[in-house]
C-alpha cells in the first residue's frame, strides 16, 4: 500500500518536472484535503484557507523542479503551513486571537527559546533540526501526537478521535513532551545567556 | 505572533517524521477493525471449544431408559428384578447400559466385565462411538459393597445395594 502511494507520488512529481498541468489537478485530488485541513486549522476561515491551498499548489509548481520532494505529502503540508503562518501573522498582527491555533502556540511558550529570531532563517532551521532530533528519540505515539498538534495544528478533540486516546491522555502526552523538549533545548544550550 | 520562532521551526520537521505521524493513527485505525475481528474470531473459537467440551464431550448414559445423573436410579437387571430376590448373599447382576456419545468413548469396568455384544466373551473395556450399548456383568455381587465402572476416566458409575429401597441402584459421579 505504502509502496503504491510512493509510486503515485513519483508520477505526480514527474508531471511537475515535465511541466504538465495535470500535476496540479493530481495534487489537488490527492492532497487537497490535507492542505486544506492544515490551512483551516491555522486560519480558521474557509475562503482564506482555499486561497492558501491554491497558493500552495502555485508554490509547489514553482519549486518543483528544481526540488524533488522525498515525500510529497509532507512537502505540500510544509508549504501550506508556512503560507498559512504568513497569512495568520498578517491578519493577527495587532490583535490577539483566541482560536485553536493560538491556543496551541500558547502551549509552546514554555519551550520557546527567547534568543531565536524569527528573521534568522539559519537559527530557525537549526532549531527545527534540534526538535527533529528530540522527536526521533520519542516513542512513535508521542511523536505522532506532537506532530498532529503542533505541525498539523489539529485540535485535542481531533487527535483524540483519530488516535483513540482520551483527551486527557493527549493533554498529558503533550505536556510531558513539552517539558522534555524544554529540558532537551536547555541541554543544547538554547537558554544560555 | 506569539512563539512564532517555535511555530516556524516546527515547519522544518523532517518529511519522514511528518509522514510517520500522519500515517501512524491511520494504521492504528485500520488495525482497529482487524483487531475486533480477530477478537471476535477468538471468542467464536473459545465458545466452539467450550461447546464441544461441554456438549460434544458429554456422554449420556441410561439404564433401561432412565438417564443416569447424580440421583440414584434403579439398576434394572432381569436376573434380579422379580425372579431373584433383591437381596441375597451373592447375586449375578447383568446391567444394560445405553450410551450416547458424540465422539469415541472408552468404558472401563473396575469390577465385573463388559460385553458389547450378547454373545461376546467380554472384557474390562469397551471402546465405541455414537450410540451403543454394553452389558455390565457382575458375578456374585455383595449387597454391602460398591462396584465401579468409568467412562473415559471422567465419569464413574457406582452400583450399590440400597437397603431402604431394597434394590440395586446406580449413580453417576462426574470427576472434577
Amino acid at each position: 500500500m505504502k509502496r503504491s502511494i510512493r509510486v503515485e507520488d513519483n508520477a505526480i512529481i514527474e508531471l511537475y518536472w515535465n511541466r504538465d498541468d495535470r500535476a496540479v489537478s493530481q495534487t489537488a485530488e490527492k492532497y487537497g484535503a490535507y492542505c486544506m485541513k492544515i490551512s483551516q486549522n491555522i486560519l480558521n476561515n474557509f475562503s482564506d484557507s482555499e486561497e492558501n491551498v491554491n497558493d500552495t499548489y502555485l508554490k509547489a509548481w514553482n519549486s518543483i523542479p528544481p526540488t524533488r520532494p522525498k515525500i510529497l505529502s509532507a512537502y505540500l503540508g510544509r508549504i501550506a503551513r508556512n503560507l498559512a503562518l504568513n497569512r495568520y501573522k498578517a491578519r493577527h498582527a495587532e490583535k490577539r486571537a483566541g482560536d485553536e491555533f493560538s491556543v496551541s502556540l500558547d502551549e509552546l511558550s514554555q519551550c520557546t527559546p527567547s534568543g531565536v529570531s524569527v528573521e534568522d532563517e539559519v537559527q530557525i532551521k537549526k532549531l527545527g533540526q534540534t526538535i527533529n532530533r528530540f522527536l526521533s528519540e520519542q516513542k512513535e505515539d508521542v511523536r505522532a501526537v506532537f506532530v498532529c498538534r503542533y505541525f498539523n495544528c489539529d485540535s485535542i478533540e481531533e487527535i483524540s478521535s483519530k488516535s483513540g486516546f482520551s483527551q486527557s491522555k493527549i493533554k498529558s502526552i503533550l505536556m510531558r513532551t513539552r517539558m522534555k523538549l524544554r529540558l532537551y533545548l536547555e541541554k543544547e544550550g538554547y537558554y544560555e545567556e | 505572533m506569539k512563539n512564532e520562532a517555535m511555530a516556524r521551526a516546527l515547519t522544518e520537521l523532517d518529511d519522514e517524521l511528518i509522514e510517520q505521524a500522519n500515517t501512524r493513527f491511520e494504521r492504528k485505525r485500520k488495525s482497529g477493525p482487524a483487531r475486533i475481528l480477530a477478537a471476535a474470531a477468538g471468542f467464536v473459537i473459545i465458545f466452539a471449544a467450550l461447546f464441544v467440551f461441554l456438549s460434544g464431550g458429554k456422554v449420556e448414559i441410561s439404564v433401561n431408559g432412565a438417564v443416569l445423573s447424580g440421583v440414584p436410579v434403579e439398576a434394572f437387571s432381569p436376573q434380579t428384578s422379580s425372579a431373584v430376590p433383591a437381596r441375597s448373599a451373592f447375586q449375578n447382576l447383568s446391567i444394560p447400559l445405553d450410551i450416547k456419545a458424540k465422539g469415541k468413548v472408552t468404558v472401563t469396568a473396575f469390577d465385573g466385565i463388559l460385553r458389547s455384544e450378547p454373545d461376546s466373551e467380554g472384557g474390562k473395556t469397551v471402546s465405541a462411538s455414537g450410540d451403543f450399548s454394553v452389558l455390565w456383568i457382575l458375578e456374585s455381587a455383595e449387597a454391602g459393597k460398591e462396584y465401579r465402572l468409568s467412562v473415559d476416566e471422567k465419569t464413574d458409575l457406582i452400583l450399590s445395594f440400597d437397603e431402604g429401597l431394597n434394590k440395586w441402584t446406580i449413580i453417576k459421579n462426574t470427576r472434577r
